[in-house]
């Protein structure tokens, strides 16, 4: 045997001796059904991928989807549509505070349900004050209550994002078109993300989302609504899997009042720019210098 | 870059194929919940025209008895109008713009227009009034939300309801506040 092959030879049991010692780490960890095998543990973050490990990764996730929650989705790749850039508004006069926008991105997103989880908080404010302290986001009694306003918050997709500047891993960025979205296999749960950002806007997940299959939402995305495992942080992505697909926002289409205003920010026909230049639009909590692309409106 | 001259013909051509905003078409034969049992109406539901294209509606009481109960599904709370304010006098399913021009009913969001000029200009920018489908009409249709698919145009204030979903909040929930 020449040294070569020799090398060789040792080379590949080592380093199937190194993979079996990772299975066998990893082995207490997939018991919780996560994606703890050794090729999630080896991959590259979302930005490294070429197109070809872009569709393998779609089929691991399927597959996983499968073999963890026992449903068949389709996930497919979104990226930025060229030349577009999406802003949200949202008419505050007219907002009812039913929250039924908050229950579509639980059912869109695929929201674990026992924590009732939604990247929308609908805070019920005093008429004729924006103090965001004294509001509170569980009211449970028949709305709109008299002296009472409702603001949903969500995220803002901030021109200027502390989430993104937080995150330690480069898990979280900004696309071309303003959405900031997560790699939920690249991020490493530190909560950095959620520290930074001056909306709340971000969420946690404690524990494997539960969802009964019959109500897993099969339009799936990659960086979107695919099934998160234990431990990441996510948050509103405008509904990319949607809204790259021309389509609106699951939240806007579940507005009964029409609260909500979504589209492109660089076609100045379209109903955000005539919103933005013909009402007297805010920004919350400007002041944190995070320029978002969500307004605020009230009626005249 | 674009030629210094485009015809109208090249220019339509060029121009991308747009799918339609679509806006829900009110019932063009408004009806009512008679409470009166007839044979040859089984629901209980009555076109207005079928009394009202010969008989004048009076808005004023008194009004008798079996009128009364034959019209209690309708209630007026729309400020201080009348049948006549937008119904045609001689048709109830013609609507009347306050100029005297006569209209279908798909036209009704122009005679709401005339006293709610603001909510019109809401709608036509998108802040006011659901809507479903797609924010790019090259991709696909709208569908929008009519002002009486909110709005009773008989009562339109907009009802108060109870909130969808019971929400948890690690944060700002006091009973999660030890968490």
């Amino acid at each position: 045997m020449s040294d070569l092959t020799r090398r060789l030879l040792l080379k590949a049991i080592g380093g199937a001796l190194g993979l079996a010692a990772v299975a066998k780490a990893l082995a207490p960890l997939r018991a919780d059904g996560e994606e703890t095998t050794v090729e999630g543990f080896l991959r590259k973050s979302y930005r490294d991928l070429s197109p070809e490990e872009i569709q393998s990764l779609i089929v691991h996730l399927e597959e996983m989807t499968r073999r963890v929650h026992g449903v068949d989705v389709t996930i497919r790749d979104a990226p930025p549509i060229p030349g577009v850039e999406f802003g949200f508004a949202l008419n505050l006069s007219v907002c009812t505070g039913c929250r039924a926008c908050v229950a579509a991105c639980h059912r869109e997103n695929n929201h674990d349900r026992p924590s009732a989880e939604s990247y929308i908080r609908v805070l019920e404010m005093t008429q004729g004050s924006l103090d965001l302290a004294h509001s509170t986001t569980t009211y449970d009694h028949p709305v709109p209550a008299p002296g009472k306003f409702y603001m949903p918050v969500q995220c803002m997709q901030c021109r200027n994002p502390p989430c993104v500047r937080a995150c330690p891993v480069g898990a979280t960025w900004q696309q071309a078109d303003g959405i900031t979205v997560t790699d939920y296999n690249w991020c490493i749960g530190c909560r950095y993300c959620e520290v930074a950002c001056p909306y709340h806007a971000r969420r946690f997940n404690w524990t494997t989302p539960e969802i009964p299959a019959a109500e897993i939402n099969p339009d799936q995305a990659l960086l979107a609504n695919t099934l998160r495992p234990r431990g990441v942080d996510e948050k509103c992505h405008f509904c990319l899997h949607r809204v790259r697909d021309g389509r609106l926002p699951a939240c806007l289409e579940a507005c009964p009042t029409g609260a909500r205003v979504f589209g492109d920010l660089r076609d100045p026909n379209s109903e955000i720019c005539r919103v933005l230049a013909e009402r007297r639009t805010f920004a919350l909590r400007e002041e944190a210098g995070t320029a978002p692309r969500f307004f605020y409106f009230f009626e005249d | 870059m674009l030629p210094a001259q485009v015809s109208e013909a090249d220019a339509a051509e060029h121009a991308p194929h747009l799918y339609p905003v679509i806006i829900s078409s009110p019932d063009s034969d408004p009806q009512t919940l008679s409470g009166v049992e007839m044979d040859w109406n089984p629901p209980n539901s009555l076109s207005c025209r079928t009394c009202h294209r010969v008989t004048a509606a009076e808005p004023t009481p008194p009004w008798s008895e079996d009128l009364r109960n034959f019209h209690m599904e309708l209630t007026i709370l729309h400020g201080d109008l009348t049948c006549g304010s937008c119904h045609d006098g001689d048709d109830h399913a013609e609507l009347t713009m306050a100029n005297g021009e006569e209209i279908g009913f798909e036209d009704s969001m122009r005679q709401c227009a005339q006293c709610h000029p603001h909510e019109m200009q809401s709608f036509e920018i998108g802040a006011h009034g659901g809507m479903r489908g797609h924010w790019d009409l090259t991709r696909g249709p709208r569908e929008r939300d009519h002002c009486v698919d909110c709005h009773d145009a008989h009562a339109p204030a907009y009802p108060t309801q109870m909130p969808l979903f019971p929400v948890r909040d690690r944060f700002l929930d006091e009973a999660g506040a030890d968490e």
